[in-house]
């Protein structure tokens, strides 16, 4: 990868092309409980990002011969749909989609308490609706919020960030235009009670200076995508309550 | 108390999957896990402080895990040689043995589909089940057995208790004033038998109803609410016939 080929990715003022500061995430919205056939769900809108995660289960495993005696399978789909890039993107599994699930699936495991249902199944659908940059990790923030939604027992949410390099600089949370003419891209994904990283992966040039740097701007942008994890999970059952807990007073 | 209280939640208030719910010495009870003194939710939950050291984690959402003893209410999903599989609305599929059917030895030719054929229901009791095997049915005890008649109603697993409620008393309540027969299945399942139909309806209205909700503090309470609603927007003034 080379430098910027005649496009530039950071002002005079050091402001990034949509406008952001360097250590700035994108709005970043999460729902949980989206959808009434899946054991649990979430949709999550960061940036212009929008996807959708379904998670079933636990369930029987079929074929039965994938089953593990002593511990529940995850299974994760990435997929994206053909209208979520600019040029159509055939539906067909790429080689990329199938690492994506299987890095995704890696970075859910550690959190799940997979020993509590032996020899089920949780099925992990991730439909990315629009992309626009570190789809992987936004992915991954939904995907524990789904996986909580549908009542899988966990350690810890996961949420997930990427940081990239432009023009010389660390910036997190990069998006389509910074990751295609970027010098580097930085996906990392933690629990962030634990603070253990359960993915990281690197595209470009980072030095060790750069690289505990990254993980430190990771970990804040992550504590702020945990708290809207927390909220998006609340929120769907507080209303319910609250509505419940207003009754009472009226009895 | 010199102590700080342990309790780190408030009553009613969700915890999410790794939250801290309590540090120090006091009681957690629900899907939680533990690290040193710190104790942590397992599962999306409401806490409930029931004491100043004594907090329940309500899961929102579970699965059914048979547990030996259970009263469940499966469907019959397929046959096999000597036995038929159940739907009991688990992750595990469950297996109803032919000699938990019969009283004696019987032959192979015999033609299972004859007493039990895909789709029927049936109330059952866990005969057995561990992690390593699927679970095992019987339906060799009184009022077991196949269902002919009556409302089914699915609800979350982790609602059941509250349908039943403390010492049954929500249970008793709808049979009373409904006159209706009321199976809670252990794993989610209500079958109402009633002689009125409508009645029988109203019973599965308020069994929905009691469901939606993800804590109900007083289930009789509501249900009692919920009954008179029901009938008096029918025109019936309850109690029984």
């Amino acid at each position: 990868m080379g430098g910027a080929e005649g496009i530039k990715l950071l002002d005079e003022e050091g402001r990034r092309l949509d406008g952001r500061a360097l250590n700035e995430l994108r709005k970043c919205r999460i729902e949980a409980g989206v959808l009434k056939n899946a054991n649990g769900s979430a949709y999550i809108e960061l940036g212009r990002n929008k996807i959708l995660v379904a998670v079933y289960g636990p369930r029987e495993v079929h074929p039965r011969h994938e089953a593990l005696p002593d511990r529940m399978l995850l299974r994760c789909k990435y997929s994206m749909l053909p209208f979520s890039v600019p040029d159509r993107k055939n539906p067909a599994p790429s080689r990329r989609e199938v690492e994506l699930s299987k890095v995704i699936r890696e970075a859910l495991e550690p959190a799940i308490f997979l020993e509590e249902y032996p020899r089920t199944t949780v099925d992990v659908y991730i439909e990315v609706i629009e992309a626009d940059g570190s789809t992987r990790v936004a992915s991954i923030t939904a995907a524990s919020v789904a996986l909580a939604d549908a009542g899988i027992p966990m350690r810890d949410l996961v949420a997930g960030v990427s940081v990239g390099k432009i023009e010389g600089k660390l910036a997190i949370d990069i998006n389509g235009i910074e990751d295609q003419y970027g010098e580097g891209d930085m996906p990392i994904a933690m629990m962030p009670r634990l603070g253990e990283i359960t993915l990281i992966q690197a595209d470009g040039r980072f030095t060790r200076d750069e690289v505990v740097q990254a993980l430190q701007m990771a970990r804040e942008a992550i504590a702020k995508l945990y708290e809207e994890q927390k909220r998006a999970l609340k929120e769907k059952y507080s209303r319910i309550l609250e509505e419940v807990e207003g009754s009472e007073v009226m009895r | 108390m010199g102590t700080p209280m342990p309790i780190r939640v408030s009553n009613g208030q969700i915890v999410v999957p790794g939250e801290l719910v309590a540090e120090g010495r006091c009681e957690v009870l629900g899907p939680h896990f533990s690290s040193g003194r710190r104790h942590y939710a397992k599962v999306l939950s409401v806490a409930v402080v029931e004491k100043p050291r004594r907090v329940r984690l309500i899961p929102l959402k579970r699965s059914y895990v048979p547990v030996e003893g259970d009263i469940v209410i499966g469907k019959v999903v397929d046959i096999g040689p000597t036995s038929w599989v159940i739907d009991i609305n688990s992750p595990y599929m469950a297996l109803l043995q032919v000699s938990e059917v019969f009283p004696r030895p019987t032959t192979l030719q015999r033609d299972l589909s004859k007493i039990l054929k895909v789709g029927d229901v049936v109330i059952a009791k866990v005969l057995s089940f561990d992690f390593a095997h699927d679970p095992l049915l019987t339906i060799k005890e009184s009022k077991l057995g196949k269902v002919s008649k009556g409302l089914l109603v699915e609800i979350p697993p982790s609602r059941v208790s509250r349908i039943i409620g403390r010492k049954g008393q929500v249970v008793n309540y709808l049979r009373d004033v409904l006159d209706v027969e009321l199976v809670v299945g252990r794993n989610g399942r209500v079958l109402v038998v009633g002689e009125d139909s409508e009645r029988e309806a109203v019973a599965a209205y308020v069994i929905k109803r009691l469901c939606e909700e993800a804590y109900v503090p007083d289930p009789l309470a509501t249900a009692k609410q919920l009954v008179e609603e029901a009938l008096s927007s029918r025109g019936d003034v309850g109690g029984r016939g």
